[in-house]
């Protein structure tokens, strides 16, 4: 015992042999992760070196300014537009339309497109959680800290940037194409006369009306086939265009398979919901003109 | 914040002129100053008037306010180009909306008989009831466009990235109880929109996988209208009484308390992580 001693006191690590730039930041972070905190210190000692302004006045009175200025723009539309109220709540008469405040109305919107369980719940729980995900499926944490740059980052901005859309355009069809018992009004049409969009609806691709065995292999099929090529773009894609198969191939091989596979189930689900708004409105080349419900059709649940 | 700390020079130069309550003397001659330099209002602030470098620094340094920012900032995080204000307005319209928030609950009472005879009272009768509702209302949607439009920006400068990763999470989490407070303060009115948009909003809680009712596998584990997860949200079966009161209480108390203790993590994380991000 007194022999590893001496052995084990070597090869402890020394700390003052490494310097502090080249100590990994945190564990479990991959090497570009802990570059790009380095880059993101070295960047803090550079700053103060140079190029700084002092908080008080250059920030504090462009707050201050912001803030004045924002407080005049709320008592001007105070003054000017009454906070919304209704006749008191009765529980025995229904509004038609019933509409959720405008922040709510990409909800209410895709209830129209998904099932209570999956709109209400599922989707807005993943658009949660997606979100967080965000840092830590980055395969590019070097690239364009602190500014603004399309270059390198082309398709983190498309994506974001059309999630972002998609959901705006959730909320101005919910808030101004909407009416009575949620149907799709253009505006120069007249609201007094109330539409019924159910009848036209079919169940599933191959039924108009609910199948017998609550079960439609042909959306099924479907269903898992764009799943399939989702989540193995990076394997066929090099059969149509050789570089973006190669880029694909680098990008599932930087994620790895965890990291990969969560990234393409936001994917595929974010994707989907267009896919989804386009086969209930009839706009879907495959059934162009038809209104379906669902696509999948199991009898314990309905996509 | 021992960078921050004055170089050899500056100490030099600051041995010089120390701050005292005769420091700015001279620096003006009108009343204002003569005001400012008073014995009074010298004894509020822990520093002269800010004329020079170092008493810059220290008005910064030394105020429990302005103490949330470094004293000295990159150039470009004060361009509106960068930043385009919104977490600083976000932080500000929730500031507004805590004290309009405060002034409406001492005339509105959270129980059905009286809740929307107060809100039309606050309307009508009040003095200043009316812009202090409408001011409550616009600030909390103006907030929501401020969180959202502070998440775009966040995200297209790149600034979550490593160290700023659950910096991130932590904001997602604040523009969730954003949206939260939205919905929570909009049955509070309890007029016809706000029953109803709520009543719209808590039914999607019925379809909870293994926790609503109507929700899948819900049913085989017992789940009923009177003991799932809506009759949680609502104290009920029907958004009543019960709902009321629950949505009031988060409103005003639970929610709050939540946001502030995320926005205090969110602010002190933007410090620890190396302050405001930059390009590199």
């Amino acid at each position: 015992m007194a022999e590893q001693v001496p052995e084990q006191e070597q090869r402890r690590p020394q700390p003052a042999a490494r310097p502090a730039a080249q100590r990994p930041a945190r564990r479990g972070m991959t090497e570009e992760q802990v570059q790009a905190t380095q880059i993101a210190a070295e960047r803090k000692r550079e700053a103060m070196e140079e190029g700084k302004v002092l908080t008080w006045p250059d920030l504090v009175y462009a707050e201050f300014l912001s803030a004045v200025f924002l407080t005049i723009v709320l008592f001007i539309v105070s003054l000017v537009f009454n906070a919304p109220l209704e006749e008191p709540s009765n529980p025995n008469k229904t509004p038609i339309p019933s509409r959720a405040p405008w922040y709510f109305l990409g909800l209410q919107e895709m209830l129209v497109y998904f099932d209570p369980w999956i709109a209400g719940v599922l989707l807005p729980g993943m658009i949660i959680v997606g979100l967080m995900v965000i840092p830590y499926v980055d395969t590019k944490p070097t690239v364009g800290i602190g500014r603004y740059s399309w270059k390198g980052r082309e398709w983190q901005y498309i994506f974001f940037i059309g999630g972002f859309a998609l959901w705006l355009l959730l909320i101005a069809i919910g808030q101004f194409f909407r009416w009575g018992p949620w149907a799709i009004y253009m505006p120069w049409e007249p609201r007094e006369h109330i539409k019924v969009v159910a009848e036209h609806l079919w169940w599933c691709p191959l039924h108009k009306d609910p199948p017998a065995n609550m079960f439609c292999p042909y959306g099924f099929l479907l269903y898992a086939l764009y799943n399939g090529l989702v989540f193995t773009y990076p394997f066929w894609l090099r059969f149509l265009h050789k570089d973006w198969g190669e880029r694909a191939m680098n990008y599932y091989r930087q994620l790895g398979l965890v990291r990969y596979l969560i990234v393409m189930f936001f994917v595929s689900w974010t994707l989907f919901l267009p896919i989804k708004m386009a086969m209930r409105l009839g706009l879907f080349p495959l059934f162009w003109g038809v209104r379906l419900k669902y696509l999948v059709v199991t009898p314990w649940f309905n996509i | 914040m021992s960078e921050e700390r004055q170089t050899p020079e500056q100490s030099e130069r600051s041995e010089a002129q120390r701050p005292t309550a005769r420091t700015t003397d001279g620096q003006g001659e009108g009343l204002l100053m003569r005001l400012i330099n008073s014995h009074f209002i010298r004894s509020i602030y822990r520093t002269p008037w800010p004329v020079d470098r170092r008493s810059r620094i220290m008005t910064v340094l030394n105020s429990l306010v302005l103490h949330l920012h470094p004293t000295r900032i990159p150039r470009h995080a004060v361009k509106v180009s960068y930043t385009w204000c919104m977490g600083g307005l976000s932080f500000y319209l929730m500031l507004l909306l805590t004290i309009t928030g405060i002034l409406l609950m001492f005339y509105y009472r959270p129980s059905p008989e009286h809740a929307y005879w107060d809100v039309k009272y606050l309307m009508n009768d009040v003095p200043f009831g009316r812009i202090l509702r409408n001011m409550h209302r616009w600030a909390a949607h103006a907030m929501l466009i401020t969180v959202w439009l502070h998440m775009l920006r966040v995200f297209l400068t790149g600034s979550y990235k490593p160290p700023r990763e659950f910096n991130w999470v932590i904001g997602v989490n604040l523009l969730v109880l954003t949206m939260l407070l939205s919905f929570t303060g909009y049955l509070l009115p309890w007029d016809q929109l706000a029953m109803w948009a709520v009543t719209v909003g808590t039914n999607m809680a019925r379809a909870t996988p293994f926790l609503g009712h109507e929700g899948p596998f819900g049913p085989q584990l017992g789940m009923t209208p009177y003991n799932d997860v809506r009759f949680a949200l609502l104290g009920g079966s029907i958004v009543g009484e019960n709902a009321l009161i629950r949505f009031y209480v988060w409103h005003c108390l639970g929610f709050p308390f939540i946001h502030a203790w995320l926005m205090a993590i969110h602010f002190w994380r933007v410090r620890k992580d190396g302050g405001i991000s930059g390009p590199l």
